[in-house]
């Protein structure tokens, strides 16, 4: 049997948003909802680590606590988890705007955040919390009032905390998009620059492929499960929002970041196998970094690769025998290197 | 890894139960992985397919040049019912 709000996924999708069905959400509530009045925000205070750490707790309670316990989750890549259609124990005791009957007649959004001052609210995040509750007030008829946080809702005054951010602020930014004056949503391109599509989990092939080598995953060229988590966790080593989707600012950061390991892979085997500066040029200018082209400035000038192979080796080199001074070193090898001609050579370094 | 709830008799005083997660203790062993997430869908491009222009759902019969032959006179038409 299905509830009510089954209409969610798709007015949240429509909306531009990222949106992902938990398993059996179309029958999943403590009964069916009342008329929906409203939506009701809250944060988890869960971990700090993963996407969407709380959503099997959101989704199936506790042992002392019947789930589900709202209806949607929203993770910190801006991904919305649809979890239930019918009625969510998210609000208890409280009163908004003259209504009592939180459960019955808000639909609960709990986003993943600790609460924390030291965990700030990612801005894809927020974005998406506000766009994906226009939607909803827009689909049910209601305006920005009727976005409230549990905080306000939740009586005795002072119950509750959540969610962290100032809600006033929140409504009037969600009455902005509902009254379409809003910045349009960013909607990630399909291709980059280069021609390469965007590429997310249920992909296949040989571009599949190559994000698993630079992964440094197994290469059964399938997006799966292991590929997005693996991915997930490069983007957030690497600054970008951790949503799993191998867009234009992923491929280039994965394009960049793979060089080395080109490098490492033609280079003699075992670590303590380059023991010579030569060896280094050789390596770096028989290397795929070597034909590199930057989107922005197209291929590295002669010599250019070259130059920083000598001087990152010869820093390298200083520093392994003990000398403290390895990154103070002269920098007139790798402009020798880059140049036809070479300049002035300073006569007291080794390599000049 | 989330499964799907079963349904459980509604208690009576189920409207003032408060499960918001920011009241309850987060336990390591509750922690969904990333790697046990759902597929997700959406917040990309959809490339916009092209009229095939022979598909009878693309076509648009609203401005047609008519000919003579093709008009319908007042004496073709058929019997009406009604109004009266």
């Amino acid at each position: 049997m299905a509830f009510s709000l089954t209409w969610l996924a798709e007015v949240l999708e429509d909306a531009g948003l990222k949106v992902a069905e938990q398993p059996g959400w179309r029958s999943r509530g403590r009964g069916e909802m009342g008329t929906v009045k409203g939506v009701m925000c809250h944060h988890t205070a869960g971990s700090a680590k993963g996407v969407m750490p709380s959503l099997d707790v959101i989704t199936n309670g506790r042992p002392d606590l019947a789930g589900p316990l709202a209806q949607l989750g929203l993770a910190r890549d801006g991904t919305y988890f649809v979890v239930a259609a019918g009625r969510c124990n998210h609000a208890g005791v409280g009163m908004w705007q003259g209504l009592s009957t939180g459960n019955s007649n808000f639909i609960g959004i709990e986003a993943e955040n600790t609460g924390t001052a030291n965990d700030p609210w990612p801005a894809v995040q927020m974005d998406a919390y506000r766009r994906g509750v226009a939607a909803i007030l827009k689909k049910i008829g209601a305006n920005a009032i009727m976005c409230c946080g549990h905080k306000e809702y939740a009586l005795p005054v002072g119950r509750k905390d959540d969610p962290s951010f100032d809600m006033v602020e929140f409504r009037t930014l969600v009455a902005t998009i509902l009254a379409g004056t809003a910045p349009d949503p960013i909607i990630i391109p399909n291709v980059d620059a280069d021609g390469r599509p965007t590429l997310r989990r249920g992909a296949h092939g040989d571009r599949v492929k190559q994000i698993q080598s630079d992964l440094q995953l197994s290469t059964d060229g399938i997006f799966g499960a292991k590929t997005e988590a693996a991915l997930r966790q490069f983007q957030r080593e690497h600054g970008l929002v951790p949503d799993g989707i191998v867009g234009p600012k992923t491929w280039a950061s994965l394009e960049v970041s793979a060089a080395p390991a080109g490098i490492a892979a033609r280079a003699p085997a075992g670590p303590a196998a380059v023991t010579s500066i030569d060896q280094i040029v050789e390596v770096a200018g028989d290397s795929d970094i070597a034909r590199f082209n930057w989107r922005d400035r197209g291929k590295a000038p002669a010599g250019y690769i070259k130059g920083m192979a000598l001087a990152f080796g010869r820093a390298y080199c200083k520093f392994k025998k003990g000398e403290p001074a390895a990154l103070d070193t002269c920098s007139r090898p790798q402009v020798w290197a880059m140049t036809p001609r070479a300049p002035t050579r300073c006569g007291t370094c080794s390599y000049c | 890894m989330p499964t799907d709830a079963i349904l459980v008799p509604v208690p009576s005083d189920d409207e003032d139960t408060d499960g918001c997660l920011c009241g309850l203790e987060h336990s390591d062993d509750d922690v969904t992985l990333d790697e046990e997430l759902p597929i997700a869908s959406g917040g990309v491009e959809v490339e916009k397919q092209e009229l095939s222009g022979t598909d009878e759902d693309d076509l648009d019969g609203c401005k047609l040049d008519f000919t003579a032959g093709d008009q319908t006179t007042d004496e073709e038409l058929p019997v009406a019912t009604g109004g009266t």
